[in-house]
C-alpha cells in the first residue's frame, strides 16, 4: 500500500502516540510495584541482619529457662531440707545435745558463731519484697575418752538429722600412744559441727526441716559388722556394731507357734546345729519366763488369740507377733517398753 | 446512457471506507504490535505485582520472626538478670547440701580398710597445704598409726593405702591417697598417709 506523505506522517505519529500511551500506562501502573518491591528488599535487608543478630535469642531463652528451672529445683530443694530461723535459738545446739544424750556422750561445748553466707531479695506471693538470708552456724566440740565408733555414731546421727549438718573440723586422737594400750578403742575427739539454714522462719509455721536425731541413731548410720575397732589394740578386743536386735527379729520372723498348753507356749526357733546346719529348736516356754533367742534374752509375756508379745529385756522393746492359722508368723510388730 | 464501473469491487470499497475515518488503511501490523506489546507488558506488569506480593509477604514474615525473636530476647535478658542470685543461691546448697562429706561414712570405711595389725593414733582434717593460697581451700586428711615390729614385716601401710584406694565410698571424696610418712622404730613402725581432694 502506498501512502502519502502527510499520511505516513499522521501514521507515525499515531503509532508513537499509541506506544507513548500504552507505556504511560503501564509505567503508571508498575510504579507503585516497584517502590513497595524496592522498600521491601530494603526492609527485608535489615530484618535478616536484625533475624541474624537475634536468632541466638531462643537458643539462650531456652538455655536460660532450663537452667533457671534446674537452679529453682535445687533451690527450693534446698530450702525445704533446710532449717528455717536458725538466728534466734539455733537448732545445731538441741541436734548436738540430743545425739550426744542418745549416744551417752558428755562434750565440752565451744562457742558458736554464726556466719551470713548470701543475702538477696524474694517476693513473697502476697507481692512485698523482703530480704532473705542463708546463714551457717557453727560449734566446736570435745569429746572425751569416747570409743570411737560411739563418736562415729554421733557424727552419723548428726549428719542424717538434716542434710544441713556437716562436719567442717575434725580431729581424732588416740587416748595413748602406747602400744597395746588398754584404751579398748577409746578417744578425744575435736570437731566442729556446721548447720546451714535460713534466717527468716518458714512462712505459715510449720515444722522447720527438723530431722529426728534420736531416730536416726539407727543401725545403718554406721555399721561395720564386727570389724575391730582401729583405735584399739591391734588383735585386741572386737567391737560389735551390729543392731542387737536385728539377730532376734530375724528369728521371731521365721518362730513358729506349734501349740498352747495352759500358760505355756509352744514355739519352734530357727537354730543352729553343731555341723553349721540351720534347723529348728523346739520350747515350751511360759509367760514371763526367759529364754534365749540367738544372742539374747527374751521374754515370753502375753498371748491373745492369735497374737503373742515377747520382750528383749536388755534393750527393753517389745516384739508382738501375729500367726496364721498354721502358727507360722505373719506380722511382726516392735515398740519400746516405756 | 449507462455508467459501468471496470475497476475491480474490493479496491473500490477500501478507499471508500478509509475516506470515512483517516482517510488511509492501518496497516495490520501496528494494531498487532500494540496487542503484543501490551500483552508483554501486562507479564511485566504481573510479574512485578508477583514480586512485590511476595517480597511483601517475605517482609511480613520477617517482622513477625523478628518480633518473636525481640521477645525472646528479650525474656532471655530478663531471665539471665534473675540467674546470678539463683545462682549463688543454688551455689549454697550445692557446695554445703550436695557435695557435703559424710564423715560417718567416711570414717565407716577407714574402719573397713584398716588391717587387722594397725593401731590408728590420730584422724585429722586440714587445709592443704598446696591450697594455703587459694580462697576455696581443699581439705587433706590425715590418717597416723603404727604397727607393732617383728612379727609384722609386711607393709601395713600399702595395704590399709591400697584398701582406701579401692574403697569405692573413700576414693569420691579423696582420689589421691598416699603414703606420706613411714618410721620403723625398735618396736613399732609408725605412719601416716595423706589423702587429699585434688
Amino acid at each position: 500500500m502506498r501512502y502519502t506523505k502527510e499520511q505516513a506522517e499522521m501514521l507515525a505519529l499515531l503509532v508513537l502516540m499509541g506506544c507513548a500511551i500504552i507505556v504511560l500506562s503501564f509505567l503508571y501502573l508498575v510504579k507503585p510495584n516497584f517502590t513497595r518491591l524496592a522498600l521491601s528488599r530494603k526492609e527485608l535487608t535489615k530484618t535478616e541482619a536484625a533475624i541474624g543478630k537475634l536468632s541466638p535469642a531462643p537458643v539462650m531463652l531456652a538455655k536460660a529457662k532450663k537452667e533457671t528451672e534446674e537452679l529453682t529445683a535445687t533451690v527450693e530443694q534446698g530450702e525445704k531440707a533446710v532449717f528455717t530461723g536458725i538466728e534466734t535459738g539455733s537448732p545445731l545446739s538441741e541436734l548436738c545435745v540430743q545425739a550426744a544424750t542418745a549416744l551417752n556422750l558428755k562434750p565440752a561445748y565451744g562457742e558458736q558463731s554464726n556466719k551470713r553466707l548470701l543475702e538477696f531479695p524474694e517476693r513473697a506471693a502476697d507481692g512485698s519484697q523482703a530480704t532473705k538470708h542463708y546463714d551457717e552456724v557453727s560449734r566446736s566440740m570435745d569429746i572425751r575418752a569416747a570409743s570411737f565408733f560411739d563418736f562415729c555414731r554421733f557424727l552419723g546421727a548428726m549428719e542424717h538429722a538434716n542434710p544441713g549438718v556437716r562436719v567442717s573440723g575434725l580431729k581424732v586422737d588416740s587416748l595413748t600412744l602406747e602400744p597395746q594400750s588398754q584404751a579398748q578403742g577409746k578417744a578425744n575427739a575435736n570437731i566442729e559441727v556446721t548447720l546451714l539454714g535460713i534466717r527468716e522462719p518458714r512462712q505459715g509455721g510449720g515444722d522447720p526441716a527438723a530431722g529426728g536425731v534420736v531416730a536416726a541413731l539407727s543401725p545403718d548410720v554406721f555399721d561395720v559388722g564386727d570389724k575391730r575397732n582401729p583405735f584399739g589394740p591391734p588383735g585386741g578386743s572386737w567391737e560389735s556394731t551390729k543392731d542387737p536386735l536385728a539377730a532376734v527379729r530375724e528369728m521371731l520372723k521365721k518362730t513358729k507357734v506349734t501349740g498352747i498348753s495352759g500358760a505355756s507356749l509352744l514355739i519352734e526357733v530357727p537354730a543352729k546345729s553343731a555341723s553349721g546346719q540351720d534347723t529348728v529348736r523346739s520350747l515350751s516356754v511360759q509367760k514371763g519366763q526367759t529364754f534365749a533367742l540367738g544372742q539374747a534374752k527374751v521374754k515370753y509375756v502375753e498371748e491373745a488369740g492369735d497374737r503373742f508379745v515377747f520382750e528383749v529385756t536388755e534393750q527393753k522393746v517389745r516384739f508382738t507377733i501375729e500367726t496364721n492359722y498354721r502358727g507360722v508368723v505373719t506380722t511382726l510388730k516392735e515398740e519400746e517398753v516405756k | 446512457m449507462i455508467e459501468v464501473n471496470l475497476l475491480p469491487v474490493k479496491e473500490e470499497i477500501k478507499p471508500r471506507a478509509a475516506q470515512k475515518g483517516l482517510g488511509f488503511s492501518i496497516p495490520k501490523f501496528i494494531p498487532r504490535g500494540f496487542a503484543a506489546a501490551v500483552g508483554v507488558l501486562a507479564l511485566l506488569y504481573a510479574y512485578s505485582l508477583m514480586q512485590a506480593t511476595s517480597a511483601s509477604r517475605s517482609l511480613e514474615n520477617n517482622t513477625r520472626t523478628l518480633r518473636e525473636l525481640t521477645e525472646s530476647d528479650q525474656q532471655a535478658k530478663a531471665i539471665e538478670a534473675r540467674l546470678p542470685t539463683l545462682r549463688e543461691r543454688a551455689a549454697v546448697f550445692q557446695t554445703r547440701l550436695e557435695k557435703r562429706k559424710l564423715w560417718s561414712t567416711l570414717l565407716q570405711e577407714i574402719t573397713l580398710c584398716c588391717p587387722e595389725k594397725v593401731q590408728l593414733t590420730e584422724i585429722s582434717l586440714g587445709v592443704a597445704r598446696a591450697s594455703l593460697s587459694v580462697s576455696q581451700q581443699a581439705k587433706e586428711l590425715l590418717i597416723k598409726g603404727y604397727y607393732l615390729a617383728g612379727e609384722h614385716l609386711e607393709s601395713n601401710e600399702m595395704t590399709f593405702t591400697t584398701r582406701l584406694q579401692n574403697s569405692k565410698v573413700f576414693a569420691a571424696e579423696y582420689p589421691r591417697i598416699v603414703i606420706a610418712s613411714t618410721d620403723p622404730q625398735a618396736l613399732r613402725t609408725d605412719f601416716a598417709i595423706r589423702c587429699s581432694e585434688q
